[in-house]
């Protein structure tokens, strides 16, 4: 099959042919009408001298406006992009500080928190202490005063910088003989002996004045005016600050028994927290006293 | 998590002196004090609010 194109090929072609002679003709025409196209877009300026177009090129060559144009768009989305930049920047500053301040607070509270579930557990073992106190009477006389220090010192370690306040501790209770006053029952670690000696008025004193009134009386600082307290029995200005407190269930009088008092060395001592932990703890050791006291006063009065 | 212990009697008088003498911080008679109790939901708290801060930070 091929072979017999290629012999039809070869016979057109035979020289002095017809098809011979109109291939020809057709081939130089061809010739002649490229060479008028390309004198005519060389004469114009459409193309260059090896016939390339010169707009194709300069389209494909950015001009130096064009891109000084897209320099300074270019320069301008830079700028956006730093201003970005930077107000996230500052956003994250921000939000790490709000964190920060968030973190100290969260540690603030979960301090007062740990705070609060170690003064549960002191009550809890204060309470067991008083009961294991009036079930074992026996052991209480004995010991009473060792118990009592413990008692307080439950009391004492609750209290926040007590290495700064040093707060005292100390009982009195209704004078058996000495109806203006009161008498010491019980103190804390850190009194001298001589707290033994004192005996408050029931006028004229802090302690006498909680008794009187069966009320809290706390003065932050002794040495202001118009306070209640007895000024000469702090001649030598041990502490600034006293807290007393009724040891009392409810509002009958007739059912108080004493008055707890705690002393701090500086001004201002005790925040309400404090005095509210204070509080509660008398509350706790009231039946303790209150049982002692009155089994006291059936002895001495037959 | 097993259940914390109570603190015995003897071992709170050694503690209540410890700290009164200044031999232990407040923080060290407060941990051995509460040595767990009435402190599982705040531990439970403490933890999931380090996580969320790990979490972001």
């Amino acid at each position: 099959m091929v072979e017999d194109l290629i012999k039809l090929v070869e016979k057109l072609l035979v020289d002095g042919g017809w098809f011979s002679d109109f291939f020809k003709i057709i081939f130089a025409i061809t010739l002649v009408l490229i060479a008028i196209i390309y004198l005519y877009r060389f004469s114009t300026g459409k193309s260059d001298l090896l016939g390339r177009s010169k707009e194709e090129g300069e389209q494909a060559k950015p001009s130096v406006k064009n891109l000084e144009e897209q320099i300074k768009q270019l320069q301008t989305e830079k700028l956006e992009l730093e201003k970005k930049a930077e107000s996230l920047n500052e956003e994250t500053n921000r939000l790490n500080q709000m964190l920060n301040e968030s973190t100290q607070l969260y540690e603030e509270l979960d301090e007062k928190y740990a705070d609060e579930t170690y003064f549960m557990s002191q009550i809890m073992y204060t309470k067991e202490e008083v009961n294991l106190a009036m079930a074992n009477r026996e052991n209480f006389y004995l010991n009473r005063d060792d118990i009592y220090k413990n008692l307080f010192d439950y009391l004492v370690n609750t209290i926040k910088g007590f290495r700064e306040k040093r707060p005292r501790v100390v009982i009195h209770v209704r004078h058996p003989e000495k109806p203006d006053r009161l008498i010491h029952y019980a103190h804390s670690s850190g009194h001298s002996h001589r707290v033994r000696e004192y005996e408050p008025l029931i006028d004229e004193s802090a302690a006498g004045r909680a008794w009187r009134t069966n009320q809290i009386y706390y003065i932050p600082d002794i040495e202001a005016e118009h306070c209640e307290y007895d000024r000469k029995v702090n001649n030598k200005k041990y502490y600034r600050s006293i807290l007393c407190v009724p040891l009392k269930a409810g509002d009958d009088k007739s059912l108080r028994i004493g008055v707890l008092s705690v002393t701090g060395e500086p001004a201002n001592a005790y925040e309400s927290i404090e005095i509210d932990r204070i509080v509660l703890f008398a509350s706790l050791i009231y039946p303790l006293v209150y049982l002692d006291v009155k089994q006291k006063e059936v002895s001495l009065h037959g | 998590m097993g259940e914390p212990e109570r603190v015995s009697q003897k071992e709170r008088q050694h503690l209540n002196k410890l700290y009164r003498e200044g031999t232990i911080s407040r923080k060290q008679l407060m941990d051995k004090m509460k040595n767990g109790l009435f402190d599982h939901e705040r531990l439970a708290l403490k933890e999931k609010f380090d996580k969320f801060v790990s979490r972001i930070r």
